[in-house]
């Protein structure tokens, strides 16, 4: 099902978050929304996930249970261990411990943390905190991924790889909106791009047309 | 180490303070009284009160108000996600103590069951009234910390001012405030038992909605378990349970907070594990607390309230210091 979202509009506290924007998430593939601060990316995220109800205009409704959401501020309690976040992905899907084990081992492997899975999560980078919150979103089955991680602070070489990794999650079948600030990133490897300054839509479609007229856009 | 040896370890160090609390005492008992008075083998009176009337009960009471206290603690710590979570520091038993405080000071004139009835419920009361608060979306877990302080230190002087004002003995005051298992007796018992047993079942029923909750309230909601549902039902509990300690031992301090905290080190993050362990480390604390209250300086008994304050304390500082 594509998410179509029509005149959104959000104020909190008085403030104009969302002007009334409009466009389309199509229901496959790897969709960026870049934007600089206080543009309102994580807004929609939140909307479309019903984290918040006090939009005005339409937006596709889609069932909590179909969507899994990865907030950019989520804080663990520091006596998880990476395996023990990734296990929690798997709550109320009715597997044995055993099927859950494996099932996990893959995740961790898939995502390539496998070597940390000991450790709480105190302990890893922001990188690899990134990698076991998407393997506790995989693990959830769900084949809407919203994701924000525009409060990430990672360097340059993870980011990459960690695109890589979305990518190929993306092509494994999922769909994936993801919130960033990486904008050269977003424009690689993502298949539909949303540009948005100050609550309001400045592109939105193919990548490679953004690219070629980067320079006209004041982000 | 496995389970069973840290369960054993447990029941060992519990079975020890028994021991303690049934041997020792202002009253010279040799242990030939003890056993004679606890087998009912002969009828002598003095060893079979000292026992039965006073040295048993006090246990059990102490017992069941530890239990009651870090299960009380570790349902606040689940369902909130705050590390501080202790149901006297944050004001619930400070419900109950006002009430107590009306009895105490003679306003309000109640008896044994309706006295525990109506801690209960002022205790249930102010639980709710927290779980309304934590219900509200922005609030985080540190908000709570200090609006629970807040309304703690409030009750506490609500409840003092009540009795200073009904002009009651310094001991009752410093029984209620400071908490202390003096006058507890087979009644107090009758009451904390299926208290204690009911809360403890629901609980464990609702235990697996613990994990989500652990990550917030947005993934929880993800992960198809209502957050705030299951924090009132929680919370509830917490209200009971801390109502019916408070009648029993008065407030007692930082029990509910380092319980789970220590079970956590011991056992694991599994909620019903936690249930279960923090009711039993609650207990060991509470029933080693009140062995140091009544022998440190006997005849004259601290507070026990004192007594875990004087541990709880420092372990408080220390969690916050590992915050981040």
């Amino acid at each position: 099902m594509n998410i179509t979202v029509r005149d959104l509009k959000l104020s909190i506290d008085n403030i104009k978050i969302l002007k009334g924007i409009s466009f389309t998430i199509p229901d496959s593939g790897f969709t960026s929304i870049i934007g600089s601060n206080g543009s309102g990316k994580s807004s929609i995220l939140r909307i479309i996930s019903s984290d918040i109800d006090t939009y005005s205009g339409f937006v596709t409704d889609i069932a909590v249970g179909n969507i899994t959401y990865l907030p950019q501020d989520i804080a663990p309690p520091s006596f998880l261990s990476v395996t023990e976040i990734v296990c929690l992905g798997f709550y109320g899907r009715g597997l044995t411990s055993c099927e859950k084990k494996i099932a996990v081992e893959k995740l961790l492997d898939s995502c390539g943390i496998a070597h940390i899975e000991h450790q709480t999560f105190t302990d890893i980078s922001a990188g690899e905190m990134q990698r076991a919150w998407l393997a506790f979103a995989l693990a959830q089955a769900k084949n809407l991924i919203l994701m924000d991680e525009s409060l990430a602070v990672i360097d340059r070489p993870a980011r990459t790889n960690f695109f890589k990794l979305l990518r190929s999650i993306v092509d494994g079948g999922k769909t994936l909106v993801l919130v960033t600030h990486d904008v050269d990133l977003a424009v690689e490897f993502s298949d539909n791009l949303l540009v948005l300054k100050d609550g309001r839509k400045l592109f939105d479609g193919n990548p490679s047309d953004f690219h070629s007229d980067l320079s006209s856009y004041q982000l | 180490m496995s389970y069973v040896i840290k369960y054993c370890s447990i029941f060992a160090l519990l079975l020890g303070l028994f021991l303690i609390g049934l041997s020792a005492g202002p009253s010279d008992l040799d242990q030939k009284e003890i056993i004679n008075a606890l087998l009912k083998l002969d009828r002598e009176e003095f060893a079979d009160t000292i026992v039965w009337n006073i040295r048993l009960p006090r246990i059990a009471v102490s017992f069941l108000t530890g239990a009651s206290l870090g299960l009380a603690g570790v349902l606040i710590q689940l369902s909130s996600r705050s590390t501080f979570g202790d149901p006297n520091l944050f004001g619930i038993g400070g419900g109950g103590a006002i009430f107590l405080a009306l009895v105490t000071a003679g306003m309000v004139t109640t008896g044994h069951f309706a006295s525990f009835a109506g801690c209960v419920i002022t205790s249930l009361v102010v639980a709710l009234i927290l779980a309304k608060l934590i219900a509200s979306k922005d609030l985080s877990p540190v908000k709570l910390t200090i609006m629970g302080i807040a309304v703690g230190a409030l009750t506490v002087s609500v409840s003092t001012s009540i009795i200073s004002h009904g002009e009651v003995f310094p001991t009752q005051v410093m029984g209620l405030i400071g908490g202390s298992f003096t006058g507890s007796n087979w009644e107090t018992f009758q009451y904390l038992l299926p208290t204690v047993v009911i809360c403890f079942g629901i609980s464990a029923v609702i235990s697996r909605k613990f994990y989500p909750i652990m990550l917030g309230d947005t993934l929880s909601r993800s992960l198809g378990v209502d957050p705030i549902r299951t924090r009132y039902i929680a919370m509830s509990m917490v209200g009971i349970l801390t109502g019916g300690s408070v009648y029993s031992g008065g407030l007692i301090g930082f029990v509910g907070l380092v319980s789970p905290h220590i079970t956590r080190r011991i056992f694991s993050n599994n909620p019903l594990g936690l249930l279960i362990g923090s009711s039993m480390v609650g207990a060991v604390i509470t029933l080693g607390s009140d062995q140091l209250s009544r022998l440190l300086f006997a005849p004259t008994e601290l507070p026990v309230g004192m007594v875990t304050t004087i541990f709880g304390a420092p372990m408080m500082i220390y969690l916050a210091l590992k915050m981040k």
